[in-house]
């Protein structure tokens, strides 16, 4: 009973299994503890020793496994099997083990993985070569971004958390969904801390199931957004562009309706972005630019938007904050009826700047004819932009306040509709509109003249008129 | 708001619009070096796999054939680490070199073994290459809400796979200061 590390003997020489790799992890897991130590192999399997001298969590846990005969492992005399690995190994249906990093499986037990346990031991794998020097980065709990890197004893001493409800017959639901730890991984995610604890680097965030690569190129866009206000703003974490992550993850894609928007949004995005990136790579000077006239008055209009709609400022404050940030932007009057009217397409751009010109018909072929982008880009910048004008005509700030906030009512009310709305049973329906009155409609009269194009686009029959009408979105007395 | 054309799903993207135009590899004692050439001939820039997520080798006709796809993999593991991405542009071609192992390593079936037994490919005696590529017309972002498992989400993503086969490849010459 107790703690092995398969030595493989058959393969030995080859390079496939490393035990020595694993026992020098599990000395650090016991906290370079001199009572941790082998006995020779026997067959392919070595005995792991330990008499515990130094404290802590994990010698505690190390020492449990080790020094305990587990009654939910009817096998004996073998309990735990570890096989430190690299990534070369396989599942049997060809499946990498360097998608996950490590994996421990129940006595018996063949994943849907197709990763196999052909004993009656709980069998940890797990990647010593961190798949293959990229390095597995996580989620970190105070940076939020996948930056956390996972040296080989914290990832075996995940598994060993799995081996241990295993051995314990204490194991938890592992039901997931998107980049949600399941209970049993949230579980050993939080003992994985323990380990980093020890090791005195930073905590995973124990809600997150989800890892990429260090290294080694483009990530798996997890964390990244919008590619032209990335390069524009140089960070992939910029102000700007985690203004716009958190509209799109917090805000628009978290209903039915907005996720529908949002793909259709992110397909038209794509099909011109990629091109003014070409751009900007080519014409530095250009980087600047955008950042300065299109990405910065967005992520403003966004936010003042988003203090009107969802936090319930009042007309006053949404235009004390422009005049705050206008002041920072320092948009002249000129510079935001050009860019307006370019965004827009009601005018010639001036030939001063070639790239511009460039600019200006990539955006009238492939960005104006989106009614996602036209809404959720174009618009929603140009309000700022008008703003920006009538700051030069005098408007004092609760001036200003009234005008945008009738603008940004306005166009919340012209949302496009997509085809998700037909798709809707009544009750979900009855969510949505809920979610944008709290959301996005903030006034009655938005929330009508909305609901009568909504009623339209979806041909309503008379429950879902009356469902509308009692929801707000109609007049309660009559149909459109 | 002036009612304009939907053009979203009107792109002239069909299955072809990606394809593997050459893919081959060479062994550099170290690891297989796999080159895969992507060519787009649409105009929208494409975004395709860029990680085998796969190896599977045929020892009879020594065929490696490797998948940059997730439709095989499963919902278990300790994390799901993502895989990679390149995007390649309208009328471009983009080159995605793969770093394989020389062997496989996989348990071998069975049942009441006091200790896995382990066997070993050696895919480095390959002499062909089979190559799947998954790839969509937009990058992956994943659900926020959460409703399906981040791999699922991976394969709806999908819209297409690119395939190709190749041959084995004398290394390049190394180079000589």
């Amino acid at each position: 009973m107790g703690l092995f590390l398969l030595n493989d003997s058959d393969a030995s020489g080859t390079g496939g299994v490393f035990p020595m790799s694993a026992f020098a992890d599990l000395v650090q897991i016991s906290n370079m503890d001199g009572g941790i130590g082998q006995d020779p192999p026997v067959g392919d399997l070595i005995h792991i020793t330990y008499t515990q001298s130094q404290t802590g969590t994990c010698p505690n846990r190390l020492n449990t496994l080790v020094n305990t005969t587990f009654p939910a492992i009817p096998a004996d005399p073998v309990d735990i099997v570890i096989l430190a690995l690299d990534n070369s190994f396989v599942a049997s249906n060809g499946t990498l083990l360097g998608a996950f990093g490590g994996e421990t499986l129940n006595p018996g037990q063949t994943d849907s993985n197709g990763f196999t346990n052909p004993t009656n031991s709980a069998l940890v794998l797990y990647d010593t070569s961190q798949g293959g020097g990229a390095g597995y980065c996580l989620k970190g709990a105070v940076s939020g971004n996948y930056d956390l890197q996972t040296p080989n004893p914290v990832i075996l001493y995940h598994e060993l958390s799995h081996a241990f409800r295993i051995c314990t017959a204490s194991s938890l639901s592992l039901a997931a969904s998107g980049c949600t730890a399941s209970p049993e991984e949230a579980a050993a995610e939080v003992d994985e801390n323990d380990m980093r604890t020890q090791l005195g680097i930073p905590l995973r965030d124990t809600t997150d199931h989800c890892g990429q690569a260090c290294s080694g190129g483009a990530g798996p866009n997890t964390g990244s957004c919008c590619i032209v206000a990335t390069i524009a703003t140089g960070s992939p974490y910029s102000p700007e562009v985690n203004a716009l992550r958190q509209v799109r993850d917090s805000f628009l894609r978290r209903s039915e309706v907005g996720y529908s928007f949002f793909e259709h949004l992110h397909h038209d995005y794509y099909g011109f972005s990629p091109e003014v990136r070409r751009m900007m790579a080519v014409t530095p000077e250009l980087k600047k630019l955008i950042e300065t006239w299109f990405v910065r008055p967005l992520t403003a209009s966004l936010g003042l938007i988003r203090a009107w709609s969802l936090d319930g400022c009042d007309e006053n404050e949404i235009g004390k904050r422009f005049e705050q940030g206008a002041a920072e932007t320092n948009l002249s009057p000129e510079i935001a009826a050009l860019v307006r009217d370019m965004l827009q397409g009601r005018s010639e751009v001036p030939a001063f700047n070639s790239d511009l010109i460039e600019l200006a018909a990539l955006l009238q072929q492939r960005a104006q004819p989106s009614p996602y982008i036209e809404w959720g880009l174009i618009q929603t910048t140009c309000m700022y932009l008008d703003a920006c004008v009538w700051r030069s005509e005098g408007l004092s700030p609760s001036a200003l306040g009234e005008r945008l906030t009738a603008a940004f009512d306005a166009w919340a009310s012209a949302m496009p509709l997509t085809d998700a709305w037909h798709k809707l049973p009544r009750y979900s329906l009855n969510e949505e509109l809920a979610f944008l009155h709290r959301a996005l409609l903030r006034t009655q009269e938005s929330r009508l003249r909305f609901g009568q194009r909504l009623a339209i686009h979806i041909s309503a029959d008379d429950a879902t008129l009356k469902l509308m009408a009692e929801a707000g979105f109609l007049p309660l007395e009559r149909k459109p | 708001m002036t009612t304009k054309k939907d053009t979203s799903h009107s792109a002239p993207i069909g299955p072809n619009s990606l394809q593997v135009k050459d893919v081959g590899f060479h062994d550099d004692g170290n690891n297989l070096i796999a080159e895969v050439r992507l060519h787009n001939s649409s105009p929208r820039t494409l975004h395709a796999y860029a990680t085998a997520r796969n190896i599977q080798y045929d020892a009879a006709t020594k065929t490696l054939k490797v998948l940059l796809s997730d439709r095989l993999t499963g919902e278990g593991g300790s994390m799901f680490i993502h895989p990679k991405f390149v995007p390649v542009d309208p009328g471009g071609e983009t080159v995605v070199n793969l770093q394989l192992p020389r062997f496989l390593t996989r348990i071998l079936p069975g049942t009441n073994l006091p200790a896995p037994k382990l066997e070993r490919l050696p895919i480095h005696e390959a002499t062909s290459i089979q190559i799947e590529v998954d790839w969509s017309d937009t990058p992956f972002y994943p659900d926020p809400r959460g409703q399906k498992h981040v791999r699922q989400q991976l394969v709806e993503w999908v819209k297409h796979t690119a395939r190709q086969q190749g041959r084995r490849r004398e290394a390049p010459p190394a180079k000589t200061s």
